[in-house]
């Protein structure tokens, strides 16, 4: 069965590129345009992996990333930040929050595509 | 003169001494003759009796010239000459004896007079060195004074302890300004003898001190110490601290290094620069962001493209769209930025607006002097200013010149300067050869020569303008180079009027240096070298404990012995309560006019700031610490100052004077009786009576604080007895 990809961005010209890539590869997706919409198709969707956009409307991609971390029952997701932010401190922060990796935009399409392969191929 | 008395003194006693002695010899003469001798003597004497009395009566008027003559001559002149002496020495050095009576007291008088044009002489010399030497330090004084009024910058001077020593109006402008809706008037809170920590926390001025010391101690030469702090107003502040290095002390200390005597603060407003530090970075952010997100789009949709040359021509115009409208947007989102940071980047890089004339000569004297070029003027706009870096600019037409020089064989120069749209336009022209593309871009490119203090490039210093550079060669024209700077046509703004420059005698006191430390010695300290403040209140009655009011503070400082009329506090108060009609009787103060005053609760804090670090001085003090005590619950303000009271001081003074009234007080000690009772008027005439009273207990023993208050406190309890 074909892992499933949610991808939660509220910028339409990055979702395009994203959701086509994600085809691409297979992958059974989704898309979201912010954060509350995000943390509901977590749930509903049950993604494997989450391509999560830090800055969005109605919740971050921070807070939506650490409500998956304290909700036991959505354990299983990866989480892959992806910011306009490019300081350290935010990485850090990203991953303190709990993400798998964090990608600073722009970014090379086949390096995010290798990264989200190398999450689903280890199983959580 | 001679003194008649004692003269006929000694007269009467000479003529008895004789008269007993021809009385005794003719005694023993008659006793020795037998009884017809006696009778022959009779015979021959009586009828002559007469004569002899009057040749007896010669014989003493004689005597008594020549015993005149000498008692002149020997007693009553060196009594004149031990007189008029002493009035050489004392009060006339310019008088001379006059040389009469014997010839040895005309030989002492000479040798006095000679000594006396000596001692004149001296005196003169003496006289006139001190003059020179107070001209000296008084033209000095002044110098530095004017220096420190012109400068642009805030100066404040302060002693070790933090007083005020110097500052000039604007140092007084930017702290010492009254906030809106603050209360105490026109009393800034800079002021000679105030104390520094009034408007700069007194923990950061502790710590750059500690800091300086410690470099000091180091052994580094001239150290530096800053801080950032913000005003009463609320501005942004700089603060520059510099130690004043104390006097090498005559006995060598041991840390001589690291002692100061005082410092100085320099103060700038860097409000609109961090403003403008900060409105650059958060455009830089912007862009930042904006760019990371555009390019995102961009690369991700072209790295699709490329991945999947199979793709559907639908989803192929789908991300030849998203390639087009990212690029656009961030386009016109790097048009904006730049523009915005234009605006706070020429800030930045210290771009000064100057005439574009003053900018010319300012070249036109550099190649002159630098490489012996001549270059004309020609076309000036003499309206137009320029917002330009001035240093770099002329160094970079300096280095210009140097190359077309050497290079293209230019030897005449010619500048101009036009308007040019919103730009001013620079031309340098020459009569050599024109210069290549390759030159131009190698002169460009290279570090400006004898640009000591940074390495930037031709390029570089025009970037920094917002300007550019082109080479122009037209055919009959001489070959020009055009530089676009930016212009403005206004000039600068003017520099803020200095708020009402305080009198300049007043503006400084050095004297201040040589105070000890306030605190535990101030007891020790003369009363003529304290700082302080003498106020008067007026208020609705005497009951203060009944529920009386103040209603209006009044305070004038003294310092070194110097009433400080321009550093006044002078505030109404709305006493909450009806003013009574005596109290306005009294006062003349309405209670309309205090409504919409301040309280008391918003009045004393200013006013303790006011009096911060000096003493207190009122006409029957106690009667206004009690008001100010009944408030310290309320107010949570504390007058701990020490206090002298004026009417006390009278007393111990003259303590048989019947009144105490101030205005008894005043006439006795000739102090003008104005505004009286307004506070700031009582106040004044308080301050006067303190200064003529100095001079007075002092002649009785009372000089320091510490007896002054002791003879206060004796009075006082000498009146409670009673």
């Amino acid at each position: 069965m074909a892992a499933r990809v949610l991808i939660a961005d509220d910028e339409p010209n990055i979702v395009l590129a994203l959701e086509f890539l994600m085809a691409a590869e297979r992958y059974e997706v989704r898309t979201v345009a912010d954060g509350e919409e995000a943390l509901a198709q977590a749930r509903a969707f049950r993604p494997d992996l989450i391509l999560l956009d830090v800055m969005m409307p109605r919740r971050s991609g921070y807070e939506v990333c650490r409500a998956i971390r304290e909700d036991p029952a959505l354990s299983g997701i990866r989480v892959v930040l992806l910011t306009a932010k490019g300081r350290d401190a935010d990485a850090e922060k990203g991953l303190a929050l709990g993400a798998d990796a964090y990608v600073t935009k722009p970014f090379a399409t086949r390096a995010l595509v290798e990264t989200v392969r190398a999450l689903l191929g280890t199983p959580a | 003169m001679i003194n008649p008395g004692k003269l006929a003194l000694v007269l009467v006693a000479l003529y008895a001494l004789l008269l007993a002695a021809a009385a005794g010899g003719a005694a023993a003469f008659w006793a020795d003759l037998d009884q017809v001798e006696r009778t022959h003597a009779a015979e021959i004497l009586l009828p002559r009796a007469s004569l002899l009395v009057l040749v007896v009566l010669a014989v003493f008027v004689a005597l008594g010239y020549l015993v005149r003559l000498l008692f002149q001559r020997y007693v009553t002149s060196p009594l004149e000459l031990a007189q008029a002496t002493r009035i050489i020495t004392s009060a006339n050095p310019s008088l001379r004896l006059e040389l009469k009576g014997g010839p040895e007291l005309r030989q002492l008088g000479q040798a006095i007079n000679a000594f006396a044009d000596q001692h004149e002489a001296l005196r003169r010399d003496v006289e006139a060195r001190i003059r020179e030497a107070q001209a000296d330090l008084q033209e000095e004084r002044d110098r530095l004074s004017a220096l420190i009024s012109e400068l642009t910058q805030s100066v404040l001077v302060c002693n070790v302890e933090g007083r005020i020593l110097l500052y000039n109006a604007r140092a007084r402008g930017l702290l010492g300004q009254p906030v809106a809706g603050h209360p105490g008037g026109g009393a800034g809170l800079v002021g000679l003898g105030r104390s520094v920590f009034a408007v700069i926390d007194r923990s950061l001025v502790a710590h750059a001190l500690e800091s300086l010391r410690a470099r000091l101690g180091r052994g580094e030469e001239s150290p530096v110490a800053s801080l950032v702090t913000t005003t009463a107003a609320g501005q942004l502040v700089r603060v520059q601290v510099t130690p004043v290095r104390a006097a090498p002390s005559p006995g060598g200390a041991e840390d001589r290094g690291a002692a100061f005597s005082g410092f100085v603060l320099l103060v700038e407003d860097v409000t609109r620069a961090v403003e403008t530090g900060a409105r650059a970075g958060e455009v830089l952010e912007a862009l930042l962001d904006a760019s990371r997100r555009g390019l995102a789009s961009i690369r991700a949709a072209a790295e699709s493209l490329l991945a999947h040359p199979e793709m559907e021509p639908a989803m192929k115009g789908r991300f030849l769209d998203v390639v087009h409208q990212e690029a656009t947007g961030l386009s016109a989102k790097v048009d904006q930025a730049a523009g915005q940071a234009a605006a706070s980047l020429g800030a930045a890089w210290l771009l000064e607006e100057m005439l574009g004339a003053d900018l010319l000569e300012a070249v036109q004297a550099r190649l002159e002097r630098d490489l012996g070029q001549e270059a004309s003027l020609q076309e000036v706009d003499r309206t137009l200013w320029v917002n330009v870096d001035s240093y770099a600019l002329v160094q970079a037409l300096t280095h210009l010149a140097g190359r077309l020089r050497e290079e293209c064989g230019a030897r005449a120069l010619q500048l101009s300067l036009r308007p040019s749209g919103r730009l001013a336009q620079l031309d340098l022209a020459w009569d050599g050869a024109a210069a290549g593309p390759e030159q131009l871009a190698r002169w460009e490119a290279e570090p400006l020569s004898g640009g000591g203090r940074d390495r930037s490039s031709l390029r570089q210093v025009m970037e920094r303008h917002g300007g550019a550079l082109w080479h122009q060669a037209q055919p009959g024209r001489a070959n020009r180079f055009l530089f676009l700077l930016p212009a403005s046509r206004h000039g600068p703004a003017p520099a803020p009027p200095a708020p009402s420059a305080p009198g300049r005698p007043e503006a400084y006191d050095f004297d201040l240096f040589h105070q000890a430390g306030q605190s535990a010695e101030l007891d020790r300290r003369p009363l003529a070298a304290l700082s302080y403040t003498v106020f008067d209140t007026e208020t609705t009655g005497l009951r203060p404990s009944e529920g009386d009011e103040i209603i209006s503070i009044g305070a004038v400082r003294v310092v070194n012995g110097r009433l400080l009329r321009h550093e006044a506090f002078e505030q109404l108060v709305d006493p909450g309560r009806p003013v009574p009609a005596e109290a306005v009787r009294i006062t003349g103060i309405q209670g309309a006019m205090l409504r919409g005053q301040p309280t008391i609760a918003q009045v004393l804090p200013a006013f303790h700031a006011f009096c911060e670090d000096t003493v207190l001085v009122a006409h029957n003090a106690a009667f206004d610490l009690r008001f100010l005590e009944l408030k310290e619950g309320a107010t949570g303000v504390r007058f701990g100052h020490p206090v002298l009271d004026t009417l006390l001081l009278s007393a111990v003074v003259q303590p048989d004077l019947a009144s105490g009234n101030l205005e008894r007080i005043a006439a006795l000690y000739g102090v003008d009786v104005i505004g009286r009772h307004t506070s700031l008027g009582d106040a004044i005439m308080t301050a006067e009576i303190l200064l003529r009273m100095i001079p007075v207990l002092a002649e009785r023993g009372i000089v320091t604080l510490g007896e002054a208050r002791l003879a206060c406190e004796r009075t006082l309890r000498a009146r409670l007895r009673y």
